[in-house]
């Protein structure tokens, strides 16, 4: 069963990284089972005492050490609990980095499936913990068990009988728990759904960005609708499978609920004849264990439902385990540094969707600067996800230096080529280490960040923060922290750029946020970056392609016209009325100063 | 003795904060949770009789027929109260829990409309309130299933140990003392975790962070291709260690009252009453079976003691997590409120000689600015990043309070005008639009298709922008959900497109006043040309004010603001503005060059 198959997989999880945790689960077992032996044995004593020379002195002593052991068991215990947070904690950590790892070498199509952002990304998120609990459950459960299997054996010791009740019961018992689980994984699967719904507007109401919306239009009357719909078929789905969730919970209680009494009839009904001391001892204790097992029984119920929650919560994360890249981690050829870029006649679409992209053909020699212009939804940023090989093409080839993409070693291929995105992510570290995105440790490396923030201009804000390159972005764990602009944001882009030394650059809509003063600097220091770096601009912004060496002109997915600038002028097509639109306010017509 | 009972105080008081507010919302809890109560109580107290009922019943001597009728009556009796708590635990209290998430969930979310702008701005509130969203979901209803559990151990405790009274009145000393000692000592531990819990929250929020990020689709590109997944894997285990530290050293404090505590509770107390039972039965003052009777009933006291203790420690733990949630709960906001001079129409706003600053910063953004906009102008700002337009933008839909100066409104001062009256007038694209996983016709209205002209307006605004064509293409037309986060079949538009949308959603509104910020950032040039024509011809009656880096949109305007640091340098048409020769001029030109640098 798949249960049974996630217990164990966490289990081998927790042990891989702190075997030690095996060790002192048993320890915490053995404590277990004495501590529950021990008042059991002291109440023995105590009436056997009694029939014997009713010393005082002696059960004084008996009681002072059993109870002295049972005082430093439970201290154990509590220094075992403090050593099993300690283990959760590091497990989590290097589980997740584990995770972190694995998510790196799977291809980047995952993210972008509704599957994996609806059902795994929150669930990944908590699943660490789950696995921990898992884990941590089971031998809680495991725990309890044994306890009450040794409380349980001192009963049976009276008669065999006892035995074959309780395993009559725990049978009947495991069987309807078993039953239970089933309906309440089908009522789990059909609430699914809704329950994605409900923590989507969660995540849209809780998103900065959508304040303004939510402030400003009835968006929000909307979206609650639509969670209130969500939750009340929630719970019509719980409606409708409560009777025999419940019918099934009451039978599984009522059957722990006779065991006690059913022992304590057993257990008397071979004293009740036969009223010796020895037996009268015996019965008092039994009784103490009885009380103990009952306690203990209370206890497992609950111990179950906690592994049975996490217990569901972790096929998600041991699924991502399982799964295989077929891009990332692939080994290949290393790349050497970049000479040419050839797409040959190259066709891409998403999974089962219309042609993003058909029969493109492109050609890229080392030193050029290319412009590659079209509307949205020409499928520009998806070439530009191909040539990060972060998807690969359906038909034909992309070669780098005449080598096949998909005969290369990726990692070796994204140093040379990279790209700086339209959507630019800062992270909560420092300047320095958001622009050289590794911790700087070198003076080449600090040289290195200086000049690429002289390149991108940001060098001007950073010279006036007092921690300089060391300031931390974000106000999250620094409360003199940084907030870096729009504008700021991209230049901060293009120093990353410039630091992770690419020999190809594909430049994504690099200046769509900067003012015109902002944005001619950015392009003049483009261009600056000298005769041996490539560039690929990607834009509509038809400034970008006037000094171009080459450009292309791409609609639907297709190139319809490529050239230099003159050339395409010339052709008096597509090109140049887009170019004419644009530059007519500022070249031509009324609009001129002259 | 009072410095440990105020603490604790605090803790019961969070929490039944929180237990008032689940009642609030499922009312019948409250008589069910009582039944429940009794329930379990009467149960855990039939057990304890049935053991001393059979151990005097076989002791003495009975019969064993006459030992199973009476112990068939305590079953039926204690199947009863099994029926009872079934029915609680299985039907109604998941049941009720499932309300309560749907009703507290829409609480804060409504809520999140009334929380100042200015809040947002500080990460700190802003994670905590996300936080809080997240955490209100289950702990609100843990919190009250933990009270419903102490309750029921207290009860219990008390029943059993007034059980234990009537069959032995010293024993209760010993109890009492051993009960009061052990809660002494638990409490200091629980200060320390308390102590931990504060000294290790920046790691905490760091680990979270991480986790974030690299689950969240918008890293996913960058943390493939570049070595930054390793940086924040590095910066990860630093967190952990330091947490480790810290953890440990706090950990080591809490050993010797940990000691105190099982010296007492488990060495004296119920050594003590072991010792204490032992001695009167050996002095002939009670019989085996009375012996018998009493060790069960303090072991069961004593086990509900604990369980008592343990739901104190789990309280403690909700309360360090409570004080978000409750103060999200107790928010109440400067400016979100929905009360002043309601607004019919727009005819005017004055801006007179403001000043503005963001609350944790020393510059101020918004510098000595006047400006006055009638209906009917059509204006552009213009500007270098961070001088101050998009929060220009923010001060006039009232976000944030001034520092100096006063902007009316039809010659309402801004201070004593409702909100929410005042943005129902303006219709805004912001440079950080969103897209919602709704229908595309709910995306442009921003509310349910209601009728037949609500279809019209959408139909009329999709027209406009130049998506009609696309749109009548899908199967199910404007109903199409316009991401794929619910239905695979929905559509994911280009960033363009998108753009387009929520230019769309500006003409399928009745607003007076237009604001648009860089409207067209995202489009191509011919898509850009035409929507800015449109914007600008549209109804002579509407008030438009757009803000935009591309010149070319500004230039057809009736009249063009420059903002140099927060405040307006240069006014004046296009034509007027380059004559002068200043900034404005000098942005143009720049741009203007990267078109001519060929020719």
């Amino acid at each position: 069963m798949k249960e049974i198959k996630n217990i164990c997989s966490s289990i081998l999880c927790v042990i891989k990284i702190k075997p030690t945790y095996l060790v002192v689960k048993i320890l915490t077992i053995i404590t277990s089972v004495i501590s529950s032996l021990i008042p059991v044995f002291v109440v023995n004593e105590i009436v056997n005492i009694y029939y014997e020379d009713k010393n005082i002195g002696r059960i004084a002593i008996l009681i002072g050490i059993c109870f002295i052991i049972l005082a430093f068991i439970k201290l154990c215990d509590f220094i075992i609990e403090l050593y099993d947070a300690h283990v959760r904690r590091i497990f989590v950590a290097e589980e997740s980095i584990i995770f972190y790892k694995k998510l790196s070498s799977l291809d980047y199509e995952l993210h972008e499936s509704p599957i994996f952002l609806n059902d795994y990304t929150r669930a990944l998120e908590e699943s660490v913990d789950h696995i921990f609990s898992t884990c941590n459950g089971t031998f809680n459960v495991l725990k309890i068990v044994i306890t009450s299997i040794g409380m349980f054996s001192i009963i049976a010791t009276m008669h065999y009988s006892v035995i074959i009740v309780a395993v009559g019961l725990a049978i009947i018992y495991t069987i309807l728990k078993v039953l239970m689980a089933k309906v309440q994984f089908k009522a789990s699967t059909q609430q699914r759904p809704f329950r994605r719904m409900t923590r989507y507007n969660e995540r849209s109401f809780t998103l900065k960005e959508s304040m303004s919306e939510l402030k400003t239009t009835e968006i929000g009357d909307l979206l609650l609708e639509k969670n209130e719909i969500a939750h009340n078929n929630i719970i019509k789905v719980f409606d409708k499978y409560i009777f025999p969730k419940t019918i099934l919970s009451f039978i599984c209680n009522l059957l722990l609920t006779l065991l006690y009494p059913l022992i304590i009839c057993v257990v008397a009904y071979f004293t009740i004849d036969n009223l010796t001391e020895e037996a009268v001892a015996w019965f008092a204790s039994m009784t103490v264990a009885a009380t103990t097992l009952s306690t203990l029984i209370t206890q497992l119920a609950r111990a179950f439902g906690e592994v049975g929650q996490s217990m569901v919560e972790v096929s998600v994360a041991f699924d991502l385990l399982k799964m295989e890249g077929t891009i990332e981690s692939k080994k290949g050829i290393d790349v050497n540094e970049f000479n040419s870029l050839d797409v040959e006649n190259i066709s891409f679409s998403y999974k089962g969707d219309v042609n993003q992209l058909e029969n493109i053909s492109m050609h890229i020699k080392k030193g050029q600067k290319i412009a590659i212009v079209g509307h949205n939804g020409a499928g520009k940023t998806t070439l530009v996800k191909l040539l990060l090989r972060l998807y690969d093409v359906k038909n034909g080839a992309i070669l780098y230096n005449n080598t096949n993409y998909k005969d290369i070693n990726v990692n070796s291929l994204r140093k040379e080529v990279g790209a700086v995105f339209q959507n630019v992510e800062v992270y909560a570290v420092s300047i320095a280490e958001n622009v050289l995105l590794r911790t700087p440790k070198s003076e080449e490396d600090f040289d290195l960040i200086n000049k690429a923030l002289k390149f991108s201009g940001l060098d001007e804000y950073v010279e006036k923060l007092p921690n300089g390159i060391n300031t931390i972005v974000t106000k999250e764990f620094d409360k003199d922290g940084v907030v870096l602009s729009g504008g700021n944001n991209q230049r901060l882009a293009i120093a990353r750029g410039y630091a992770l030394n690419y020999n190809l650059f594909i430049l994504d809509e690099p200046s769509s946020a900067l003012d015109p003063l902002a944005e001619a600097k950015v392009y003049n220091n483009m261009l600056a970056l000298g005769r041996d770096k490539t560039i690929i601009f990607i834009s509509h912004r038809l400034t970008t392609t006037v000094n171009a060496d080459y450009i292309y002109l791409f609609e639907h997915g297709k190139i319809i016209e490529q050239g230099t600038h003159l050339e395409l002028m010339k052709l008096d097509g597509k090109y140049k009325e887009m170019f004419t639109s644009q530059s007519k306010k500022y070249l031509g017509g009324d609009y001129d100063e002259k | 003795m009072m410095k440990s009972k105020t603490p604790k105080l605090n803790t019961f008081s969070k929490n039944f904060k929180v237990l008032r507010l689940v009642f609030r919302f499922c009312p019948q809890l409250l008589w069910l949770a009582v039944i429940y109560i009794i329930c379990s109580v009467v149960a855990s107290i039939l057990k304890v009789y049935l053991i001393s009922e059979a151990i005097s019943y076989v002791l003495s001597g009975g019969s064993f027929i006459g030992l199973i009728t009476k112990v068939l009556y305590i079953l039926i009796a204690e199947v009863i109260c099994l029926f009872g708590n079934v029915l609680y635990e299985d039907f109604f209290e998941p049941r009720y829990r499932n309300i309560y998430v749907k009703k507290i969930q829409t609480h804060l979310f409504k809520k999140v409309k009334e929380i100042d702008m200015l809040e947002y701005d500080n990460p700190v509130f802003y994670n905590k309130f996300s936080r809080a969203l997240r955490d209100s979901q289950w702990r609100g209803f843990r919190v009250y299933r933990t009270i419903i559990d102490f309750i029921k151990s207290v009860c219990i405790s008390l029943a059993l140990g007034t059980y234990v009274i009537i069959t032995d009145s010293l024993l209760i000393i010993v109890i009492l003392v051993s009960s009061i000692v052990g809660i002494l000592a638990i409490n200091e531990v629980h200060k320390l975790w308390y102590r931990l819990f504060k000294e290790t929250e920046l790691e905490h929020r760091f680990s979270w962070y991480i986790n974030r990020t690299f689950y969240n689709v918008r890293y996913a590109a960058e943390l493939k291709t570049t070595t930054v997944s390793d940086l924040l894997i590095d910066k990860y285990k630093d967190s952990v260690n330091s947490l480790e530290k810290k953890t440990f050293n706090i950990n080591k404090k809490m050993i010797p009252h940990q000691v105190v505590f099982n010296l007492f509770d488990q060495f004296l107390a119920q050594g003590a009453t072991y010792l204490y039972l032992g001695i009167r039965l050996f002095k002939g003052l009670i019989e085996v079976s009375e012996f018998s009777s009493s060790i069960n009933a303090t072991m069961s006291f004593y086990n509900n003691f604990m369980a008592a203790m343990t739901t104190i420690t789990t309280l403690k733990e909700h309360a360090r997590y409570i004080d978000d949630f409750l103060w999200v709960m107790d928010y109440k906001p400067k400016l979100e409120k929905n009360e002043g001079f309601e607004i019919d129409e727009f005819k005017q706003i004055k801006i007179e000689n403001i000043n503005f600053k963001y609350h944790e910063s020393k510059d101020y953004v918004i510098n000595n600015l006047s400006f006055e906009l009638n209906i009917g102008d059509k204006i552009a700002i213009v500007g270098h990043n961070g001088s101050g337009k998009t929060t220009l933008i923010k001060l006039i839909l009232k976000f944030y309070e001034l520092q100096s100066g006063n902007i009316y409104i039809n010659d309402i001062n801004y201070n004593d005008v409702n909100p929410f009256s005042l943005r129902r007038h303006m219709a805004v694209v912001f440079q950080d639009y969103q897209i919602y996983a709704v229908s595309i016709a709910e995306n442009i209205l921003m509310h349910k298709v209601r009728n037949k002209a609500d279809e019209e307006k959408v139909y009329d605004a999709l027209d406009k922008v130049g998506l009609l064509e696309k749109v009548k293409s899908l199967k199910q037309g404007i109903y199409t959900e316009m991401t794929r986060e619910f239905d695979t079949s929905g559509e994911a538009f280009s960033g363009g497109e998108r753009q387009r949308i929520v230019v769309a959603r500006v003409f399928a509104t009745n607003a007076d006043l237009y604001i648009l910020d860089e409207p067209t950032a995202s489009l191509d040039p011919l898509a850009e040309e035409k929507i800015n024509k449109l914007i600008l011809n549209t109804a002579v009656d509407k008030t438009i004010i757009i803000i935009a880096h591309r010149l070319s949109t500004v230039v057809d305007t009736d009249k063009i603001y420059l903002m140099k640091q927060g405040t307006f340098t240069e006014i004046g048409t296009h034509q007027e503005l380059l004559k002068l020769n200043g900034d404005y001029a000098l942005m143009f030109n720049t741009q203007k060059q990267l078109y001519e640098s060929n020719e």
